[in-house]
């Protein structure tokens, strides 16, 4: 992702105030940020503004970071799009939780799904909202933003391990939460049809 | 191939699920958890389902935010030269994060640095201080913890220390002196001593620290005074209340000291102390200091501030100087003795010739037998307020020692003293100038007094008006400042022997021949005058002379008591005068009204050391005298001997008495008693070599 430019050059640049530099690292940076905060905020207009106060504060900022590799710059990043995003939406005063709305599509245009799929997504979407908030990202961040467990390490200040460990008990606990959803389901049905 | 863990084994087939390969795929590469890994994965793969359909519906947008035009509006932090101290500090444990031993040795280190600085703090906070509490509390859990009852004691003792440092510390610090703090930490610190008496005299093993104890409630007392007198008025009551009672709290101190069994520890010189308590009453610098070396060393160390330490922090030092001091100070006066042995009216007055020369030795045991003489000797000393005081059978014990050491010494020295000494009482009595043998005389004399003198205060005492008793006192003094006492009061003491010691007399009539001396010379005319006009005079005078003794005397009483002190009629009393002619002359029994009147002006002259103003004090001292019978009342004290009040001492008006008599370990009692106010004159301060000095070149 980020191997497309040269992040010491360019933060060299940054500090020196140039703005070419960060309109750089918009470019290669912003997707992955915006569907971070698309993914917590499930509002595509909000996402865009938390996006562009993310890239704000690494202008103000980067004078004072220190870089140590690509690593420490992502999870400078991220950080700050977590602060951004606490922020933002202590400011509207918004449940920290993806609602269900229009805006979230859980149907597959390119593909036919069929209503059981789209069950199904409802209620993944709403088992991952009952994981903890540190599961929470983990899975955000491995799935919908595609990073790897290293970076997800440093983002969280947590090792690598902590991280495997995370991941593994939020997908056990989705599993437990869907396998649960669906006995229910079914026991609701099975009495529908003998009644 | 190494056995993976199912965590390892997940996070790997997901690595092979998100690089598009089917989930039958994930779960054969891991086929010991293709059960468990197969769920999961099927949740995996409808996550990733789900990411993909979710933000298929976020657009990019369609044009990028203009930055230049944003970034303008928008300024950079300046780049920080250093680090919050917050950041650095996360920085460091982050650092630490993988290395477990370092971070708890961090930690550790971090928490013995936090209980150092809290330790010192609170070990150092004064009463007002936010630490104070904890400090408490700490004292608190130091005394339960304490498992024995020695420990306990010790405790008790230390905490009542800590109490008298703090409030000598806030009254010295405190720009506002805080009459409720002042006067809580006194309440504990009498509550600790109040503890302290009532298991301290049963465990000898603190018996110093009983003796450091009272050696710090002196110093503070002393201190506490000062302030009070140089503070600003809206301080002053309250250090007056203070001063108050911390008087108190020296007489409970001083009750415990001396319900401590006789022991050959420095708790020996604090009974001495306690009993001989100087009083504050009268001014006489010299004699007082005499009075006071007679007592013993270790109150007067005791009473100036520890080693002229004007810090009031410095309790500790100051309690252990003072502790260091009591003893020493104890021996002080046997060393002393030798050198006041030129004091002429110790010498005279102990002719112990008989005693051994024990001075040196500062263990009271041996001469304690002997010493017996020596309280009278205090006694006669205090004279005024003494005669009541000087019973003390313990304290007598306690002055041998010193009185020993003195009377051996002296005695050549000594000889002129006496000669000189006589001159005074000569004066007054030019009538006998026959002797002419002025040195031999003394000399002679010397021991008889000795003897008589040893005899005197033993049995002598009652009848011999306790004027042996105040000769003894005189040869303490000597000890002490005697040496520059020892020519002036020489001559006063002279007198006032010559009273008390009856038997001395006999030298003192051979004296006669020195009245004529040179060292009085200045007296001598008026002496000489005087008692060959007035005899009568004597006792009155006599009485005059020990007057300013008796300031410095300690007065042992029970309780406080606040004895008026009326001057003594110069009228001569029939047993006064009995008893001055005696001293000036020869026997005891033969009391000389006549050399009174020119025995005073001579004391004055002199400044008579020894001053005996014994005369009453001798009445009341019959060596059988009860402890009770000494509680008198001024009118009692100027019934029984009227010559003991002189106007000196009668000019301070009152006196505090304070009781420190407790029944020693299995024998007789030992009123001690301990005179509230008692302070040192400067001429006690003062360093006995410039005494030795002034004596000689007198001499």
């Amino acid at each position: 992702m980020p191997g497309s430019i040269d992040l010491p050059s360019v933060i060299a640049r940054a500090r020196e105030g140039n703005p070419q530099a960060i309109r750089e690292l918009y470019d290669v940076y912003s997707d992955p940020v915006r569907r971070y905060c698309y993914v917590r905020l499930a509002d595509s207009e909000a996402a865009q503004d938390c996006v562009q106060e993310v890239f704000l504060c690494i202008w103000k900022g980067v004078k004072n970071f220190e870089y140590r590799g690509d690593l420490s710059f992502t999870a400078w990043l991220y950080t700050i799009a977590n602060n951004v995003l606490v922020s933002y939406v202590r400011k509207r005063k918004r449940v920290q939780q993806v609602p269900l709305t229009p805006e979230l599509n859980l149907t597959d245009p390119k593909s036919n799904d069929s209503a059981r799929s789209i069950c199904e997504r409802l209620a993944l979407r709403q088992a991952i909202s009952q994981l903890t908030s540190e599961q929470q990202q983990v899975i955000t961040l491995k799935f919908y933003v595609g990073l790897t467990n290293l970076e997800i390490a440093e983002i969280l200040g947590r090792t690598e391990g902590a991280v495997k460990a995370l991941q593994h008990r939020a997908i056990n606990r989705l599993q437990q939460i869907l396998s649960h959803e669906r006995a229910s389901m079914f026991a609701d049905f099975s009495f529908g049809e003998i009644a | 191939m190494s056995r993976l863990s199912f965590t390892e084994a997940l996070d790997q087939a997901l690595e092979l699920l998100d690089q598009g390969h089917p989930l039958e795929y994930c779960v054969r590469q891991f086929p010991e958890y293709s059960d468990e890994l197969r769920p999961l994965l099927q949740v995996s793969a409808d996550l990733y389902s789900l990411a993909t359909v979710s933000l298929a519906s976020l657009e990019t947008p369609s044009r990028e935010p203009d930055w230049e035009a944003i970034l303008s509006r928008t300024r950079q932090e300046p780049e920080r030269r250093f680090k919050p101290f917050a950041v650095a500090l996360r920085e460091l444990f982050e650092s630490l994060r993988y290395h477990p031993v370092q971070r708890f040795a961090a930690l550790g280190a971090a928490m013995v640095i936090l209980g150092f600085v809290m330790w010192h703090g609170t070990d150092h906070s004064s009463a007002d201080s936010v630490l104070y509490p904890i400090k408490r509390g700490v004292e608190q859990v130091e005394f339960i913890a304490a498992q024995t009852e020695e420990d306990r004691l010790s405790l008790q003792i230390q905490f009542a220390h800590r109490r008298l440092a703090e409030v000598r510390s806030l009254a010295y610090h405190q720009e506002r002196v805080e009459p409720p703090v002042i006067h809580a930490l006194l309440q504990e610190a009498h509550a600790a001593i109040v503890q302290v008496k009532q298991d301290g005299v049963s465990q000898p093993e603190a018996y110093p620290q009983i003796n450091d104890l009272w050696a710090e409630t002196n110093a503070s007392l002393e201190q506490l005074k000062q302030l009070a007198a140089a503070a600003p008025a809206e301080d002053a009551a309250t250090l007056e209340s203070a001063v108050s009672m911390m008087t108190m709290l020296r007489a409970d101190v001083a009750a415990v000291a001396v319900a401590i069994p006789a022991s050959p520890t420095p708790v020996d010189a604090v009974i001495a102390q306690v009993s001989i308590a100087p009083t504050p009453i009268t001014p006489t610098p010299t004699r007082a200091a005499a009075g006071t070396t007679a007592v013993g060393p270790t109150p007067a160390a005791a009473d100036l501030p520890a080693g002229g330490d004007d810090d009031p922090d410095d309790v500790s030092n100051a309690g252990a100087t003072v502790g260091r001091l009591a003893p020493s100070a104890s021996a002080t006066p046997t060393q002393d003795a030798p050198t006041a042995s030129p004091a002429p009216a110790p010498m005279t007055l102990v002719g112990n010739p008989t005693a051994p020369a024990p001075a040196p030795a500062t263990s009271a045991p041996a001469p304690t037998t002997e010493n017996p003489t020596i309280v009278p000797t205090e006694a006669g000393t205090e004279e005024p307020t003494i005669s009541v005081t000087i019973e003390p059978t313990a304290v007598a014990t306690e002055l041998p020692s010193a009185e020993p050491v003195v009377e051996a010494t002296p005695e050549p020295t000594v000889a002129e003293p006496v000669a000189e000494t006589p001159e005074p009482t000569r004066a007054p009595k030019p009538a006998k100038p026959v002797p002419a043998k002025p040195m031999p005389e003394p000399v002679t004399a010397t021991p008889e007094p000795t003897a008589e003198s040893t005899e005197t205060p033993t049995a002598t005492l009652p009848s011999p008006t306790g004027e042996p008793a105040e000769t003894p006192t005189a040869s303490l003094p000597s000890p002490t400042g005697e040496p520059a006492e020892t020519p002036t009061a020489s001559p006063t003491a002279l007198p006032s022997e010559p009273t008390a010691g009856s038997p001395t007399e006999m030298p003192t009539e051979t004296a006669p021949v020195i009245t004529p001396e040179p060292t009085l010379a200045s007296a001598p005319d008026t002496a000489t005058a005087a008692p060959i006009e007035a005899p009568t005079l004597v006792p009155t005078e006599a009485p005059t002379v020990d007057a300013p003794q008796p300031d410095e005397i300690p007065v042992p009483t029970i309780g406080v008591i606040r004895t008026p002190v009326t001057p003594a009629s110069p009228a001569p009393d029939p047993s006064v005068a009995t008893e001055t002619p005696t001293v000036t002359v020869i026997p005891t029994p033969d009391p000389m009204p006549e050399p009174i009147e020119s025995v005073p002006q001579a004391d004055e002259e002199t400044d008579s050391p020894s001053e005996q103003p014994t005369p009453t004090p001798v009445a009341n001292r019959d060596s059988q005298v009860s402890p009770a019978a000494q509680l008198h009342t001024d009118q009692q004290l100027r019934q029984d001997a009227p010559a003991a009040f002189a106007p000196d001492v009668e000019s301070d008006g009152h006196r505090l008495l304070v009781q420190g008599g407790v029944p020693r370990s299995g024998q007789e009692q030992a009123p001690a008693a301990v005179n509230m106010d008692g302070k040192r004159t400067s001429a006690e301060a003062a360093p006995r070599q410039e005494r030795l000095q002034r004596v000689n070149g007198k001499t």
